[in-house]
């Protein structure tokens, strides 16, 4: 058994296939990798409600293999078009299996519904910020190839809108090396 | 277990290294302008795709028959972009899709009620859409491809905004070229 | 780090707010013409206007098909109308006003709205529409003979007066059947400029025991039944933030809510907000506001034949007239005797 499992190996090795992804040990400082999402994103105050569903694309950093620096940007539907920017740092995993915890600052722009409370008795411009933390437990790499399924996040919002509540929600990204 | 193993060794990865696929596969899709005029069940439609990979991108196009999706012409159109990568068999894929559909979102009353409402609000909307498409389970075994839950959102392309699509894919079977 | 700095102060900068600014005098005279709303006046018009419906016959009930219809959210078979559009004309022109009709002919749902109006003396193809849509269901106290009673007291103050701008009341035909006369009327609409409008539909339930209030997600409204929801879209919310400022600056600092949607207000998150005679004129790009008690999420006789006066709160309505009728005063710059 331990012979054959010895060849199988060795054929593997010897004739590898180009458009596999094969993990190696060649370690970079810098990473760079595009990614696309499918996901919501709410923003919840007294003030005002924001978001949608929808998806973007983003760029990232991945330092050591282990640091995070990304940025994206979404369009989102559902509550008139919004669009929202994602700055985020944070840690994974190193490995395949590659959890990660983000600290990330969101800006919703664009549409949205507005509302008058003796608390907010007039309408206030400008974005909805929100500063919070996501996590993705199912997150996976091998080679340049990146995966996230259900990353969730949770922030606060900015006092200028009214103490909200950031809410957001990724069904899937997809990353690849640049 | 070894056994197992080895098996598992030897599966794809090694798969056949074509860049085009056909796939045949059922969606379950929702339209709403969040009103009263219209059609609250999903409307089931079978969907016939052509994708090619170039790079990190699936690119694609294809066709939605929905048998009772109601309208004169219950057919869709649309191409896709898809940012696309390989974990083993698992090829999980996210993109846009643009499309045109068929579908009505608005129902003109068949129970007696006047339409004059409707009628304004189906004139208000055209065929064209935009949408994100996820693909989060697709799996490639040799050259047959299976996915499931595929999952979509999106608006109408005239009003953006004034419509929400929401579009769950069930089953898709494929066979690369 | 300068940049990051300077990115978020033009962000503070331009989300800071700014109070519309409202003229004491317009504000004086919007004050004194909304003082005039009388209590009793809107409660023996609401019950007119009960006595009304439940002497009329009903629609036909064959031009339906009830076993595709909700009857229990649209009991079809118990609409009126006749006899509360003779009331409002006949109201219309005891208090001096030219009634015009606005009729569409249909071999199955023919529709008459009534139409009040006094030219503005300075400009008069500016306009400010007030209305109300007179069908219902059962007795309608709340639905809507408070709206046909709030329409027609500020009829009654306007009457014999003078504003700079047209004021147009309109009673609307069938809009519990889908905003049919209401459509009809937008869709005859000239090339002239609606400043304002008020729609009512639903105006004099209140219940402010906790727990009375229903919520839509992503709508922060309190557990309490005990405001008026003033609903706009964008481009009517202008109008919003200077009637919620009336009605701060005229006594009534707690009693409005308002809410802004998106765009022309179609959309799966708000589309539910489209319910009533101001959908259309959103829809055709023309300002409106929809004041409301939010009907069926507060008023457990919404459509049903417990619909009756005795559950009205009068207070409730006089304060929502008075400040309906000081922003009236105030787009259409009056009144002037």
């Amino acid at each position: 058994m331990m012979l054959s499992t010895l060849l199988v190996l060795s054929t593997l090795a010897a004739s590898p296939d180009p458009s596999e992804d094969v993990v190696r040990d060649v370690p970079t400082r810098h990473q760079l990798s595009l990614y696309a999402r499918s996901g919501a994103t709410v923003y919840l105050s007294q003030a005002r409600t924001h978001g949608g569903v929808g998806g973007g694309f983003g760029v990232r950093d991945t330092v050591d293999e282990r640091w995070l620096l990304q940025a994206d940007a979404n369009v989102l539907t559902g509550l008139g078009t919004a669009f929202a920017v994602r700055v985020g740092a944070g840690v994974q995993r190193r490995g395949w299996w590659a959890p990660a915890a983000l600290v990330a600052l969101t800006g919703l722009f664009g549409e949205r519904m507005d509302f008058l409370t003796p608390e907010h008795p007039t309408f206030n411009g400008g974005p909805s910020l929100g500063l919070g933390l996501t996590l993705a437990p199912a997150r996976f790499r091998l080679g340049s190839a990146r995966v996230s399924l259900l990353e969730l996040g949770v922030g606060v919002g900015t006092a200028r809108t009214g103490l909200g509540l950031l809410y957001g929600l990724t069904v899937l990204e997809v990353g690849v090396a640049l | 277990m070894r056994s197992w193993l080895l098996l598992a060794a030897l599966l794809p990865g090694a798969a056949v290294a074509s860049t085009q696929e056909v796939s045949l596969g059922t969606t379950a899709v929702v339209l709403t302008n969040g009103g009263s005029y219209n059609f609250p069940a999903p409307r089931l439609s079978l969907e016939a795709t052509w994708s090619r990979e170039a790079g990190s991108w699936r690119l694609g196009a294809g066709v939605r028959w929905a048998p009772a999706g109601r309208g004169s012409f219950p057919v869709e159109l649309y191409a896709r972009a898809l940012l696309s990568t390989r974990l083993g068999p698992w090829r999980p894929a996210v993109g846009p899709e643009l499309g045109l559909s068929g579908l009505p979102v608005i129902r003109l009353p068949t129970n007696g009620l006047p339409g004059d409402l409707p009628e304004r609000q189906a004139a208000q909307l055209g065929p064209a859409y935009v949408a994100l498409h996820a693909v989060p389970l697709r799996f490639a075994f040799g050259r047959f491809t299976a996915s499931t839950l595929e999952l979509q959102w999106g608006t109408s392309l005239n009003r953006p905004g004034s419509t929400l699509r929401l579009q769950l894919g069930l089953l898709h079977l494929g066979m690369t070229l | 780090m300068r940049l990051l700095f300077a990115a978020l102060l033009f962000l503070a900068v331009s989300s800071c707010a700014s109070r519309p600014a409202l003229d004491e005098a317009a504000l004086s005279r919007a004050g004194d013409f909304s003082a005039g709303v009388e209590r009793a006046r809107l409660m023996a018009d609401v019950e007119a206007l009960v006595d009304a419906h439940l002497k009329d016959t009903p629609l036909d009930c064959g031009l339906f098909t009830p076993s595709e219809i909700d009857t229990a959210r649209r009991p079809v078979c118990n609409l009126t109308r006749e006899r509360a559009r003779q009331l409002v004309r006949e109201r219309f022109e005891s208090l001096g006003y030219t009634v015009t009709t606005h009729d569409v002919a249909d071999p199955r749902f023919p529709t008459s709205n009534v139409i009040a109006e006094l030219r503005g003396t300075e400009r008069p193809d500016e306009v400010v529409v007030v209305g109300a849509h007179y069908d219902a269901y059962f007795a309608g106290a709340d639905d809507n003979s408070s709206g046909v009673a709030a329409m027609l007291e500020l009829a009654r103050l306007a009457s014999g007066r003078r504003f700079a701008r047209t004021v147009r009341f309109v009673g609307f035909d069938l809009e519990e059947l889908g905003l049919v006369g209401s459509t009809r009327y937008v869709q005859a609409l000239s090339s002239e400029r609606i400043v304002a409008s008020l729609v009512f539909d639903c105006i004099g339930y209140k219940d402010a025991r906790p727990g009375a209030q229903q919520g839509l997600p992503g709508f922060p409204i309190p557990d309490t039944g005990d405001f008026l929801a003033a609903i706009a879209n964008e481009q009517s919310g202008p109008r919003l933030e200077e009637l919620y400022t009336l009605g701060s600056r005229l006594g009534s600092p707690n009693l409005v809510r308002g809410v802004m949607v998106p765009e022309d207000g179609t959309g799966p998150a708000t589309g539910n907000l489209m319910r009533s005679d101001h959908a259309p004129f959103w829809m055709a790009g023309q300002s409106a506001l929809f004041l409301t008690d939010t009907a069926n999420f507060r008023n457990p006789n919404y459509h049903k034949d417990t619909d009756d006066p005795s559950t009205l709160d009068p207070d409730f309505l006089a304060d929502v007239t008075r400040v309906s009728a000081a922003a009236l005063a105030f787009w259409a710059e009056g009144s002037r005797p």
